[in-house]
């Protein structure tokens, strides 16, 4: 018995062993939360991060830049043919505001589901192993910016803000393999009824967004669009999400499952837009036990 | 004071090679997302395993698990995944010198078992934290086997340059 407690690498093994199971069972519980000193090192290697980030960004804008401008002539002729259905959807969109302001007026609403402003920010880095598909972007909660916020780029809602450093945070996607952090009720407007369902999972082969707990059984065609409902708490009402590609049962054969092509390119975010949502949001806790509830 | 400049440099290898995964993840995301798997750019892993075969120990286990905790809380967002396997694969590195000298092709091999390492650690934790639900099998045909190819080519490519700097500045600390 003595020679095992003589042998100092097991004994260095045995407490390094405990303590990395230790900060992983505290890290890991206190998720979000970061202590001051991750906070510290996540701000000072997002720093560094930005130098190498900046001019990489400049420099793939500069080859987009190019790119884009070879279809200019296209292009052109397309948007100058769009040209007039755009005077008369102004003329309606000018008409059918006012008519809801004054709505709102009336109703005396002070922040609805699809009120929120906005903050712009970069991807400085993406986490390499890609287990839990995040990014991280160069604005933090000296900028405004909470945990649960929803980030969206390329007019496609993307994730969700899930750790804010003073000047730097974590942004989980919506392809991430975790599907507690993927919830996100959404809806698709359809001709005569608005069906509602929750995304909760991302297919890597068919690299679509899931869609289930669809509310109807009525046909799903297509080619719909997908947006935010803006019913669990967090996100607003009407973001982008990205149209309907396939419509399957789900794995129980009861209900339908949705597949979605995001209006994002989850493989090219170097911009991102962060949404403020204006009405009252639900706290973290609350809203794990309803996704919870309605992931049953 | 040479020894500090020694270590300095070290330390600024393994700092860019976190910075480096990280934006090689960002840049070229459709790139890694290969039909026969996805690529995990390890180069940090590269770099701990050619700097343990010059570095002392204690200097090594240390700065491997220094950078782990920057992986994982710049990364991951909690601690004790690369903390844990950076160190294991350090020590791995200096109980391998023993028996093997430092050139190209011993790189490669130790950093295809440390790449290896580090990857079954992590899916291991992902696993049990059930942020994964993959099956071992597809583990092994969906993530690893492309990612021990990049990695073993980039070691094969790259490490006889890291070699020649390193030795080249413990050559010229040890001359002055």
């Amino acid at each position: 018995m003595k020679q095992y407690f003589n042998n100092k690498k097991l004994i260095t093994l045995l407490v390094s062993l405990m303590f990395f199971i230790g900060i992983l069972w505290y890290s890991f519980n206190n998720f979000g939360s970061a202590p001051y000193i991750q906070q510290v090192v996540n701000d000072i290697t997002s720093v560094a991060g930005r130098v190498i980030s900046k001019p990489v960004n400049a420099l793939n804008g500069l080859f987009s830049d190019i790119n884009n401008l070879q279809n200019t002539f296209e292009e052109n002729k397309e948007l100058k043919a769009k040209l007039d259905e755009l005077a008369t959807m102004q003329a309606e969109l000018t008409t059918v505001t006012s008519e809801n302001q004054k709505l709102q007026e009336e109703l005396d609403l002070q922040a609805t589901l699809t009120d929120y402003n906005t903050i712009s920010g970069t991807v400085i880095a993406r986490n390499p192993d890609k287990w839990i598909d995040q990014v991280v972007i160069d604005r933090g909660n000296r900028d405004g910016l909470v945990n649960g916020m929803s980030v969206m780029s390329n007019n496609g809602l993307v994730g969700r803000v899930v750790e804010v450093n003073p000047t730097s945070s974590k942004v989980t996607l919506l392809t991430t393999n975790d599907e507690a952090a993927v919830y996100t009720s959404a809806e698709i407007a359809l001709e005569d009824e608005t069906l509602f369902g929750v995304i909760n999972g991302y297919d890597t082969n068919r690299k679509a967004l899931i869609m289930e707990q669809i509310t109807s059984t009525s046909t799903i065609e297509e080619g719909a669009t997908v947006t935010s409902s803006g019913l669990g708490g967090l996100v607003p009402k009407g973001l982008l999400i990205g149209t309907v590609s396939e419509v399957s049962l789900d794995r129980h054969g009861l209900g339908q499952r949705v597949y979605i092509e995001p209006a994002t390119n989850f493989e090219d975010i170097r911009f991102v837009t962060i949404i403020n949502r204006e009405a009252e949001t639900v706290d973290k806790s609350n809203h794990s036990a309803d996704t919870e509830e309605e992931s049953e | 004071m040479e020894k500090w400049r020694q270590n300095l440099i070290a330390i600024l290898l393994m700092f860019s090679s976190i910075l480096l995964d990280g934006f090689i993840a960002n840049t070229w995301a459709s790139t890694l997302d290969t039909s026969f798997g996805l690529i995990i750019p390890r180069t940090i892993v590269l770099m701990i395993i050619i700097l343990s075969f010059h570095y002392k120990e204690g200097f090594m286990l240390g700065s491997a698990a220094a950078f782990g905790f920057i992986m994982d809380t710049y990364y991951l967002g909690f601690l004790g995944v690369y903390m844990s396997s950076f160190v294991l694969v350090a020590y791995l590195t200096y109980s391998l010198k023993r028996v093997i000298r430092p050139n190209v092709l011993s790189y490669t091999l130790v950093g295809i078992l440390g790449i290896t390492l580090v990857e079954m650690i992590a899916y291991g934790i992902m696993r049990i934290l059930t942020i994964t639900t993959i099956s071992f099998q597809y583990f092994i045909v969906s993530r690893l086997s492309a990612t021990l190819l990049f990695n073993g080519i980039v070691m094969l490519v790259f490490s006889y340059f890291i070699h020649l700097l390193i030795v080249n500045i413990i050559e010229e600390s040890q001359l002055r």
